[in-house]
C-alpha cells in the first residue's frame, strides 16, 4: 500500500488537489481517502459520491497534527482492512511549525499563490519536508509574482518537485499524477530498507502545551 | 538579454487521438507566432503545452523541449513567462515598489535595471497615464495588463512568453506588440484578432485540439495587416473624440 500525507494551509485547495489528482489516474486502485479536520467538514460527501471509501477524524480540543499521528496505525489498520492500493490523507493543515509526514509516505505541500509572495517563509517543515509542492491558484496571480513566490519557495525546499495546478481547469494534473507516482517509487524503495516503523520526518513541538491543557490566562511562559 | 532560443514541438494528437500533421514544429528566438481558432479548439491547451515545456505526458501527449537556455533558468521554472486576462496584482504595492520587489527577488543588478524605462514603457502602453506611487491595487485593467508586459520583457528573463488574447486587455494593441517583438524572445500569442495574427511571422491553426496549419504570413496579407492598421489608427483617433466629447461626423 502507498501512502500520499497531503499538507497545507486550510483553503490551500488540499481536497481538490486530491481530486485532480485521482481523475489523472495518479493512484493505484482501490483508492481510500481520511481526512482531519478540526471542527467540522463536508469533504466526505465528496468521496463518498465517488464511492471512495472515506474516514473522517475531528481533532476537536486537541492540536489536529498531533491527533493524527496518534491515528496513523489506526487509518493505516483500517485502510489494510479496506484492502486499499493507496491511502491519501489529508491533514488539517494549521500549523507552519510542523507537519505529519511519515518517512515512508509520499509528503505533498499545497500552497496557495494568492497567499500572497512571502507565504512560503512562513511555513516549516511542511514545506521543508515535501516530496512534491503543488502551487493552486498560479493562474491568477501576475507573472511577477508567480516568480518571486516561485523564489521564496525554492530559498525553503529545492529538492521537491513543484507542480502547478488550475484546481478548477485541472491543468497541471497529469504532470501532478506523474510527479506523484514518480515520488511513490522512491518512498516505496526507502520503505523496503527500513524498519518498517510509523515515524514522521520531523518530530512536532517536543513541549506539553500549558494552553492545549487548559490555560486560558495570556503570558503564562513556562522556561 | 536572454539567451537566443529555439523550442521544438512534437506532435501529440488531437482531441479524438489522431496524430497532429506535422513532424516537428520548431520557432527561434525573435519570431512572433500567432495561435488561431475557435473557441475549445486547443488554444489553451496548446499554452498549457509550451509554459510547462511539457514532455509528453499532458492531454495532448505533445513533446515541447527549448534548447540554448541555461538550464538554470529551465530548472528555476523561469524559461517561460505568461500573460493571461485571468491574472492580476494580488501585492498591496505602489507600482515602482512592486517593480523593485519583482527585481530584487529575482536578484537584478539594481544598476542595470532601469525601472524608469519599464514604468514609461507601461504607460506607452496603457494609454491612460499612472505614476510611480500608484497603488497596484487603483490600476485599470488596462494599466494592469500594460504593467504586466512591460515588467515581463524588463525584468523577467524569460526567453520565452505566452500572452492570451491582448485585443481584449484594454491595451493599445500596435504598442504592446512592438513591445513584444523585442530580439532575443520568442512570442506565442492566442488571438482572435486578424490585425495581431497578420503582424506575426507565422501563425499555427488549431482545430479540434490539434495544430492542423502552420501559416508564414505571405507578403499579400502583410500588406492587408498595414492596411487594417491605418484603419484601426483611424478607429483609435475617433474614440479618443468621443471621449472628450467632440463631434465624429
Amino acid at each position: 500500500m502507498t501512502v500520499y500525507v497531503v499538507g497545507g494551509p486550510p483553503s490551500a485547495g488540499k481536497t481538490k488537489v486530491i481530486e485532480r489528482a485521482l481523475d489523472a489516474g495518479a493512484f493505484d486502485p482501490p483508492v481510500g481517502v481520511a481526512k482531519l479536520d478540526c471542527s467540522e467538514s463536508t469533504d466526505l460527501g465528496t468521496w463518498r459520491a465517488r464511492s471512495i471509501p472515506a474516514r473522517q477524524l475531528l481533532a476537536g480540543a486537541l492540536c489536529p497534527d498531533h491527533v493524527l499521528m496518534e491515528k496513523y496505525p489506526e487509518l493505516l489498520a483500517w485502510a489494510a482492512e479496506k484492502g486499499l492500493q493507496t491511502l491519501v490523507v489529508e491533514t488539517a493543515g494549521l500549523c507552519g511549525r510542523c507537519a505529519p509526514y511519515l518517512r515512508d509516505a509520499v509528503a505533498v505541500a499545497v500552497l496557495d499563490a494568492t497567499a500572497g509572495i512571502a507565504a512560503p517563509r512562513k511555513l516549516g517543515p511542511l514545506l521543508a519536508d515535501a516530496d512534491i509542492v503543488v502551487i493552486t491558484r498560479g493562474d491568477l496571480v501576475s507573472q511577477a509574482e508567480r516568480e518571486a513566490f516561485g523564489v521564496n519557495l525554492r530559498s525553503r525546499n529545492d529538492r521537491a518537485h513543484r507542480a502547478w495546478l488550475d484546481g478548477r481547469t485541472g491543468e497541471g494534473a497529469m504532470v501532478l499524477a506523474t510527479a506523484l507516482r514518480t515520488a511513490a517509487r522512491s518512498v516505496c524503495r526507502q520503505a523496503a530498507t527500513g524498519a518498517g516503523e510509523v515515524a514522521a520526518r520531523t518530530p512536532l513541538p517536543q513541549l506539553y502545551c500549558s494552553y492545549c491543557l487548559g490555560r486560558d490566562q495570556a503570558g503564562i511562559e513556562i522556561l | 538579454m536572454p539567451e537566443p532560443a529555439i523550442l521544438t514541438v512534437l506532435p501529440g494528437t488531437d482531441k479524438f487521438g489522431r496524430s497532429e500533421p506535422f513532424g516537428s514544429l520548431e520557432f527561434e528566438a525573435g519570431r512572433t507566432v500567432a495561435i488561431v481558432g475557435p473557441t475549445g479548439s486547443g488554444k489553451t491547451r496548446l499554452l498549457a503545452d509550451l509554459e510547462r515545456l511539457s514532455p509528453g505526458d499532458s492531454p495532448t501527449r505533445r513533446r515541447v523541449s527549448l534548447r540554448g537556455v541555461p538550464p538554470a533558468v529551465v530548472a528555476a521554472d523561469r524559461a517561460v513567462a505568461r500573460i493571461s486576462q485571468s491574472m492580476q496584482f494580488f501585492l498591496d504595492l505602489g507600482v515602482r515598489e512592486f517593480l523593485e520587489m519583482h527585481r530584487d527577488a529575482l536578484q537584478r543588478d539594481r544598476e542595470d535595471t532601469d525601472l524608469d524605462a519599464v514604468l514609461g514603457a507601461a504607460n506607452h502602453l496603457a494609454g491612460e497615464p499612472f505614476g510611480p506611487d500608484t497603488p497596484l491595487a487603483s490600476l485599470s485593467g488596462g494599466q494592469a495588463r500594460a504593467l504586466m508586459i512591460a515588467d515581463v520583457m524588463g525584468i523577467s528573463d524569460a526567453p520565452v512568453l505566452l500572452v492570451d488574447e491582448i485585443e481584449n486587455a484594454g491595451i493599445d494593441r500596435h504598442a504592446a506588440l512592438d513591445v513584444l517583438s523585442a530580439p532575443g524572445r520568442l512570442v506565442f500569442l492566442a488571438t482572435h484578432d486578424p490585425l495581431i495574427a497578420l503582424r506575426a511571422d507565422v501563425r499555427l491553426v488549431l482545430c479540434e485540439g490539434a495544430i492542423r496549419e502552420v501559416r508564414e504570413t505571405t507578403p499579400a496579407e502583410r500588406r492587408l495587416a498595414a492596411r487594417l492598421a491605418r484603419e484601426d489608427r483611424k478607429t483609435g483617433l475617433l474614440r479618443d473624440a468621443l471621449r472628450r466629447g467632440d463631434w465624429l461626423a
